[in-house]
């Protein structure tokens, strides 16, 4: 089973991500949620995550700092990290790209976006 | 003045369109001041500021009413359980996605944006020329733009 942690401040948001997710294929996934990057970052140290899911304007710890810590730490440096956001744009998709982001997405997301860019993932590893 | 009103208006319809068809499939078509009025609606607003690249604010007034019947539709949940802390956190996804497409729209794509945290607010001031309205569900929802610096925001609209 698939262990995915999302993390944004909206609870509208993690639902809509997490419907998305089951949506296309992720229904079993057991999923984890926090409301900021500092949750967020502790969640996927307790649990043995495939997939995490960020937004980028959180309080407390962003969406940035978070992709840093996460990528900086040998554990989890090869988790993917996709980063959904309102504040994306092709400049800032670029900057997340070189930090380590799996992918960027902007928001409102539908199932088919997150197919699409979660395809080579769901692709590689299949259970 | 009239030229920045109608471009700002198509680009935040689209953001409207986008936002409330990916989020509840809930279509908004524009009308005017008069008409928000005459449907007398109790409504709550948000605030939130666009920090970069020009400094702006942006706010969303919406009808409870509608908030309930995207909320239904979203979370396949009675009215009743729906309580004010998720309408709340409803009405400020909703703009913080409409002002991300809306600055996406209007800059080139190598320009970075920073958005604040969305904030609720009880306050519609309203004075401002910058007011664009709608109706979905027959219920009213509007964004007004207010800036101090009218120069720098009409810059943001020179490339």
């Amino acid at each position: 089973m698939k262990r995915i942690v999302i993390a944004d401040d909206s609870a509208t948001a993690r639902m809509m991500i997490k419907r998305c997710l089951e949506i296309i294929g992720l229904a079993e996934a057991e999923f984890f949620e926090a409301e900021n990057g500092k949750e967020g970052l502790k969640l996927v140290k307790q649990h043995q995550t495939d997939l995490l899911v960020s937004d980028l304007n959180m309080p407390v710890m962003d969406g940035e700092t978070l992709l840093k810590w996460v990528k900086s730490s040998p554990k989890l440096i090869d988790l993917p990290v996709l980063i959904i956001t309102s504040a994306g744009n092709e400049a800032k998709s670029k900057q997340l790209m070189e930090m380590g982001a799996f992918a960027v997405a902007n928001k409102p997301i539908n199932p088919a976006i997150l197919s699409k860019i979660l395809a080579p993932l769901l692709a590689t590893n299949e259970d | 003045m009239q030229e920045l009103q109608k471009t700002l208006q198509d680009k935040i319809t689209a953001a409207m369109e986008e936002t409330l068809e990916n989020m509840a499939f809930i279509s908004v078509e524009e009308c005017s001041a008069e008409e928000v009025e005459e449907l007398d609606h109790p409504q709550l607003g948000v605030n939130l500021l666009v920090r970069e690249p020009v400094l702006f604010e942006m706010q969303l007034h919406s009808s409870k009413e509608l908030l309930y019947q995207v909320a239904e539709n979203m979370y396949a949940m009675e009215r009743e359980e729906l309580d004010d802390r998720l309408i709340n956190d409803l009405l400020a996804e909703v703009l913080n996605t409409v002002a991300g497409l809306f600055m996406s729209a209007i800059l080139p794509p190598e320009t970075k944006f920073a958005l604040g945290l969305p904030e609720l607010s009880d306050e519609i001031e309203g004075g401002s020329e910058l007011v664009f309205n709608y109706i979905a569900e027959d219920c009213p929802i509007s964004v007004e733009i207010k800036t101090a610096d009218l120069d720098s925001f009409k810059s943001l609209f020179s490339n």
